[in-house]
């Protein structure tokens, strides 16, 4: 004898719940009024409450930041500064030097015209 | 018409003081309590009063329920807490939730069907005998999923298990109860013949 899976399935979801007695419901009820009436252990939120305490740290916030202010003293000068630099241009800024400098600009600046001029060339054709 | 109320708009109304309504609450479910408390007592009276315990239990801990859940998921947690709890006092052996092996039958433990013998031989009542051979976890399983409409999640929940276990577990359910079946039935034409 075999009973295929669908068979099973079919089966099991066209089972039917018991039934408890009659007087099944009136004796839960019974008893539950013996018991303490149960209260929701959920925290309820009082909005007052937390705009109150909001407004009193908000409150002493502002009156410190006006405190502060009032009694700031607002001149203030830069403190002075001597820096003691010393530093021989003439043996780092020969002619030589600047010479090359001069011509490692020239060479770069004719690099980017040659850029510009083949991307413009690309650009027409 | 009256819109039928929710279980939630119940609850809400019992944590507001109007405790009436969970007579209710208690008709709803109470029919699916009492079958899977029948799968762990295995007689009326016993199961009677394993329900009644679930609900009691329920009632007192509703200030607690959270809500996240549905309140059938939660009950049935309370329902196979209390069941365990009912088998452990009663010295019934049971078969740990993890050990597949070990399986320790209940066979001797069932008596018979009290039901007539047109009803005996209907496929249904065979049905429930094949399930009240099955371990008490088993049967749990599959009343929770076929007859009590809850999800392989929920079901993890109510015995506090993994999605997963749950699904191998109802697979290996279902596969003992079609060789319980087939062993009834077989016995059934033996009978008829």
């Amino acid at each position: 004898m075999k009973i295929t899976d669908d068979e099973l399935t079919q089966l099991l979801k066209g089972m039917e719940l018991e039934e408890p007695s009659m007087s099944f419901t009136r004796n839960i009820m019974e008893q539950v009024k013996l018991e303490i009436p149960p209260v929701s252990l959920k925290t309820k939120v009082d909005y007052k409450v937390i705009y109150g305490i909001a407004a009193v740290f908000l409150t002493a916030i502002i009156g410190i930041f006006i405190y502060a202010l009032a009694n700031a003293d607002f001149n203030y000068a830069l403190p002075k500064m001597d820096l003691q630099v010393n530093i021989q241009t003439e043996k780092i800024l020969t002619s030589t030097a600047l010479k090359a400098f001069l011509f490692v600009d020239l060479v770069i600046a004719l690099i980017y015209l040659d850029s510009f001029l083949r991307r413009k060339k690309t650009e027409k054709a | 018409m009256q819109q039928r109320q929710t279980d939630q708009d119940l609850i809400i109304q019992i944590l507001e003081g109007n405790t009436t309504a969970y007579a209710e609450l208690v008709k709803r479910h109470q029919r699916f309590v009492f079958t899977l408390a029948l799968r762990f007592a295995k007689n009326r009276e016993d199961a009677e009063e394993i329900a009644q315990d679930c609900f009691v239990k329920a009632y007192r801990a509703l200030g607690t329920f959270k809500q996240t859940s549905k309140f059938s998921t939660w009950l049935y947690t309370i329902v196979y807490t209390t069941s365990m709890s009912f088998l452990r006092k009663n010295r019934l052996d049971t078969l740990s939730l993890n050990d597949e092996e070990n399986g320790i039958h209940l066979e001797s433990q069932i008596s018979p069907l009290n039901a007539d013998l047109a009803e005996k031989r209907s496929t249904n009542a065979y049905l429930n005998q094949a399930i009240a051979m099955l371990l008490p976890d088993d049967a749990t399983i599959i009343a929770l999923f076929y007859m009590g409409e809850q999800s392989l999640e929920e079901i993890a929940q109510v015995l506090n298990m993994e999605a997963n276990t749950v699904k191998v577990k109802l697979h290996r359910s279902r596969l003992r109860l079609k060789e319980k079946l087939v062993f009834l039935l077989k016995d059934e034409v033996k009978e008829l013949l």
